[in-house]
């Protein structure tokens, strides 16, 4: 229920600080000031909108949630939540709630009390709690476990508890730093359909931290991919997926993850022309039309195709099949091609219900892909059609 | 079964020290206690445990000792407590302040004995200032403050120690609690009574254990200051055994010692058994 504007946002933890430090793999820049761990953060949420901060560890998506809570101080930039100024405001008075990946549930209270906290702190009558409490706990199917204490409850049910902590007090925008990750996977997936559901039947606004790129697919309306610190791209999962902005998002988003060889660009005859691992492929039209427009000169490139867009061909990539994964409706077959790894898809039955043989393990094939599906990335790792 | 072995083999060494000075002569004055002098030897029931509780002596000793426990245990406690959060939310001079707080750890017992007496003894420094404003008491160490002076002289002994335990169970607790606090609005006291106190449960029981216990062996420090025969407001159960000792009433000196060792056991045991219940609860 509230529109969130996030600009020029910016964090330092100075050196010496006693504060978490963000995880020391990643690349952060290191300035006099100290570490930073976001910079030229940027972002306007619509009301009810569910955005999705995904990236690697030490990225700096919690350090922006945090931000947004009030946990932590932004060092530089402006939080607006409904247009009002909210940089040096407590966290109780930003009308925020957060779920922790550690659910962070008192374990001397009951689910009941757990979720009838916020609002007893905030003074609402018993009857109010009750009636709200035993509201939240359907929308969550969790009446019956309503009078156990936390270390009765398995992981999805704590998280479940968690969540109706959360939104028992209807807040303006609802913060979930990775509530999935402590599941294991058939649960996550459980959750990830569940948090669906919720979303359908509360009126509120999401941010969500994730490093699986599952679930910031499935459940962002747009998604924020960081790295080391900056915002890659922001878009639907369907822009991101189809146009990624650079090499890093395209190998982050997709599973399996987009292959990527090494090809030269020509420009010939008003048009151009692509030639990977020596062999010469076509160039659809539109994106040819999407190099002219932007005068992009003929250089080397990385091509990048997911794996779904590859498969066998007359001619083509000449290729060695190495392993084979057999994943039920569809088999995943990697391939050595000029020294490098590359995975394509092929269904295990066609539309017909005949079965397809997968190329054997050592087995010589030749790969090709369409004109219009190829990804070019130059040098700098951007992507050339923008 | 060669693990086991070796188990046995490194703890032989401190378990047989502990039987030769400790379970064995446990278990002789046990013997001692229910014999009627170490010439006859006659076995005579518990009378020697219904002579030493109704001893005057012993009764008014047991009182002190209960008093100075009383006292002593919640007080050390509040006391650590309340430094350990100070010492948390301390944002500079950490280290200083710890440094300071813990200092008495390392000091020895008989300079901190020392320092006391200079302070409250009958030429004490406080006796003097008191004179000075006109004020002719008799030395503080001598009337009714003496058992004030013990209490202090034992929290600044174990104060520090606690401060050691308590500190570390504050660590334990995650911060996503006190952020999910603060997220809702609670106040320090709502975060207090809902996340620090119940989460330090576990290391509070710790703390009131070995206070307990140090309470009982406050003995060192009170024969240091007032010698083996002090005021009878801070006469101890320590005192009275030893004297027994010295006058080699190993009858007397065996039941005191088994009263005393029931008590401490029964209270242990109730703690032992609050602190089960409670941490069963939470975890």
């Amino acid at each position: 229920m509230a529109n969130l504007q996030l600009k020029n946002m910016k964090k330092v933890y100075p050196r010496g600080s006693t504060h978490k430090q963000p995880e020391k793999k990643a690349n952060l820049q290191i300035t006099d000031e100290g570490v930073v761990a976001v910079q030229d953060f940027n972002l306007d949420i619509a009301d009810k909108e569910f955005i999705v901060l995904v990236g690697p560890s030490g990225c700096g998506k919690t350090t922006t949630l945090r931000m947004v809570a009030g946990l932590e101080e932004i060092t530089a930039g402006e939080l607006y939540i409904d247009g009002k100024l909210m940089n040096h405001e407590e966290p109780k008075n930003r009308d925020i709630s957060m779920v922790f990946q550690s659910y962070a549930l008192y374990p001397h209270m009951t689910v009941w009390e757990n979720i009838g906290f916020p609002l007893k702190l905030r003074k609402v009558d018993k009857q109010a709690i009750r009636k709200r409490v035993e509201e939240v706990a359907e929308i969550l199917d969790i009446t019956e476990y309503l009078d156990r204490k936390p270390k009765e409850l398995s992981g999805g049910q704590k998280q479940r508890v968690a969540i109706g902590r959360a939104i028992v007090r209807e807040p303006k925008v609802l913060l979930m730093d990775e509530p999935l990750s402590n599941l294991d996977a058939k649960l996550r997936n459980h959750m990830r359909t569940e948090i669906i559901k919720l979303r359908q039947k509360i009126n509120t606004t999401f941010i969500y931290v994730t490093h699986d790129q599952t679930e910031a697919m499935t459940l962002g309306d747009r998604i924020v991919i960081m790295k080391d610190g900056f915002i890659q791209q922001i878009g639907t999962p369907q822009e991101v997926f189809d146009h990624p902005a650079n090499l890093f998002v395209a190998g982050f988003i997709g599973t399996p993850q987009m292959n990527f060889f090494d090809g030269q660009l020509l420009q010939e005859g008003g048009g151009y022309a692509l030639e990977v691992e020596g062999c010469r492929m076509g160039l659809s039209e539109e994106k040819q039309a999407g190099l002219a427009v932007r005068s992009v000169p003929g250089q080397k490139v990385t091509v990048g195709v997911r794996p779904g867009h590859l498969g066998l061909a007359q001619s083509g990539l000449a290729a060695v099949v190495e392993v084979t994964e057999m994943m039920g409706s569809e088999v995943h077959v990697h391939c050595g091609v000029g020294g490098k790894e590359a995975v394509f898809i092929v269904p295990t039955v066609d539309k017909d219900g005949r079965h397809f043989q997968p190329p054997a393990v050592g087995e010589g094939v030749m790969l090709g892909f369409g004109a219009g599906v190829c990804h070019l990335f130059g040098k700098d790792g951007k992507n050339l059609e923008g | 079964m060669k693990k086991t072995k070796a188990y046995w083999l490194f703890l032989l060494p401190s378990l047989l020290g502990v039987l030769l000075f400790y379970t064995i002569p446990f278990l002789f004055s046990l013997y001692y206690a229910l014999v009627d002098n170490m010439g006859s030897q006659s076995f005579v029931g518990l009378r020697n445990f219904t002579d030493t509780l109704q001893n005057s002596l012993f009764q008014s000793a047991a009182v002190n000792t209960a008093v100075f426990v009383g006292l002593s245990v919640p007080l050390s406690m509040a006391l650590s407590l309340f430094l350990s959060l100070c010492l948390q939310g301390m944002k500079r001079g950490r280290v200083l302040a710890t440094m300071l707080l813990l200092l008495p750890l390392v000091v020895p017992s008989g300079t901190i004995v020392y320092f006391w007496k200079v302070l409250f003894d009958s030429n004490g420094l406080l006796q003097k200032m008191l004179l000075q404003l006109g004020f002719n008491h008799e030395a503080v160490a001598q009337n009714g403050w003496a058992m004030g002076v013990l209490v202090a002289v034992f929290l600044w002994k174990n104060v520090s120690y606690n401060i050691v335990l308590f500190w570390s169970g504050l660590n334990w607790i995650p911060k996503t609690y006190y952020e999910q606090m603060a997220l809702e609005g609670a106040g320090k006291w709502k975060q207090f009574t809902n996340v620090t106190w119940i989460y330090l449960s576990p290391t509070t029981f710790v703390v009131l254990l070995m206070s307990i216990v140090n309470s009982f062996k406050v003995f060192k420090e009170v024969y240091m200051l007032y010698g083996a025969y002090p005021s009878p407001d801070i006469y101890m159960l320590q005192h009275y055994m030893n004297n027994q000792f010295l006058s080699l009433n190993m009858q007397k000196l065996s039941s005191a010692a088994y009263i005393l060792f029931l008590v401490i056991g029964i209270v242990l045991l109730i703690v032992f058994y609050a602190q089960k219940r409670v941490t069963d609860a939470y975890q």
